[in-house]
């Protein structure tokens, strides 16, 4: 389950290895997108419903001890 | 396989460094609402964060309850009753304009969850042999349609040219698939990869060409994320 799924977890995406990282720009473009399907009537401002601050704090931690567990 | 597990480790630990980045007591227990009808891929994390003691070394307890719904999910968060919503960002995005607030925090998939698929014995082999197709998906009016309708009207097909069947998820759903009562499932990928596991399926997949970004998220009210800005846990956390 894990190999099949292993592209979709966190930390996975070659574009932005950030673990848990938000984009806005994705964010609000599928906004739009639920706007253009009719299920939704506002196209919402990604940065009103998403944030990044915690995204590089959370990524900044010692990786070896934990390779090693 | 060790590189894929070591991936998942890091994740667990950013998600712990941001779950519990909050003035935390003893036992203190945070309470997550999952939109989700039982536990799936993207709760990975948290289960390697729990089975390695990281929550616990930092004396949180993590209480997950499934909704089933992710506005339900929403809903129970935005009146107090859960500390974090673990959903798709839909609810959030459409609720906004209803006066739902969140803030996404930490995107749990790296990529958009929907997916198109059909059997791989299926005479289903590009999207316009989609016209007349019964489609199945989870619940009536299932997020899976947006992704959905935009690849097929890319393809030239309208509305009318196929129609959605709601066959539930797990048995009954696999059931619905083998017996061919739908010609193709409009799913989470996470549960038709489970199927090809259990229900020995394989499947030819359909995805978005531009919809691609993970849409699965962790979100909480935006005066809880304020209130955890400038409070971290020790950086030996994991």
């Amino acid at each position: 389950m894990l190999i099949l799924c292993k592209d979709y977890i966190a930390g996975s995406n070659p574009l932005d290895r950030r673990i848990g990282s938000t984009s806005l720009r994705d964010t609000e473009l599928y906004s739009r997108v639920l706007v253009g399907a009719g299920m939704a009537t506002q196209v919402v401002p990604a940065a009103a419903v998403a944030t990044d601050q915690f995204v590089d704090y959370a990524n900044d931690f010692d990786r070896k001890p934990l390779s090693a567990r | 396989m060790l590189i894929l597990r070591r991936g998942i480790a890091f994740a667990a630990c950013a998600l712990l460094l941001i779950l519990v980045a909050r003035p935390v007591r003893a036992d203190d227990t945070l309470v997550l609402l999952d939109g989700g009808p039982g536990p799936n891929i993207y709760d990975t994390l948290r289960f390697v964060a729990q089975a390695k003691g990281f929550f616990h070394e930092q004396h949180v307890n993590v209480d997950e309850t499934y909704t089933g719904a992710g506005l339900t999910a929403a809903q129970l968060v935005a009146t107090g009753k859960g500390d974090v919503l673990a959903s798709t960002i839909e609810p959030i995005l459409e609720g906004y304009e209803k006066g739902l607030r969140f803030q996404v925090f930490f995107t749990r998939s790296s990529h958009y969850a929907y997916v198109l698929a059909v059997l791989a014995d299926s005479p289903i082999r590009t999207l316009a042999d989609f016209k007349g197709a019964t489609i199945g998906e989870t619940n009536v009016s299932s997020s899976a349609e947006v992704a959905t309708n935009s690849m097929l009207e890319g393809a030239g097909l309208s509305r009318s040219d196929y129609t959605y069947l709601p066959i539930g998820a797990g048995a009954q759903a696999l059931q619905a698939i083998v017996s061919k009562r739908v010609t193709a499932v409009a799913f989470p990928y996470d549960l038709l990869a489970q199927y090809e596991i259990t229900g020995g399926l394989s499947f030819r997949f359909f995805k978005h060409p531009i919809l691609q970004a993970g849409n699965s998220v962790y979100a909480a009210p935006p005066s809880t994320v304020q209130a955890k800005a400038g409070h971290s846990p020790t950086k030996s956390a994991c």
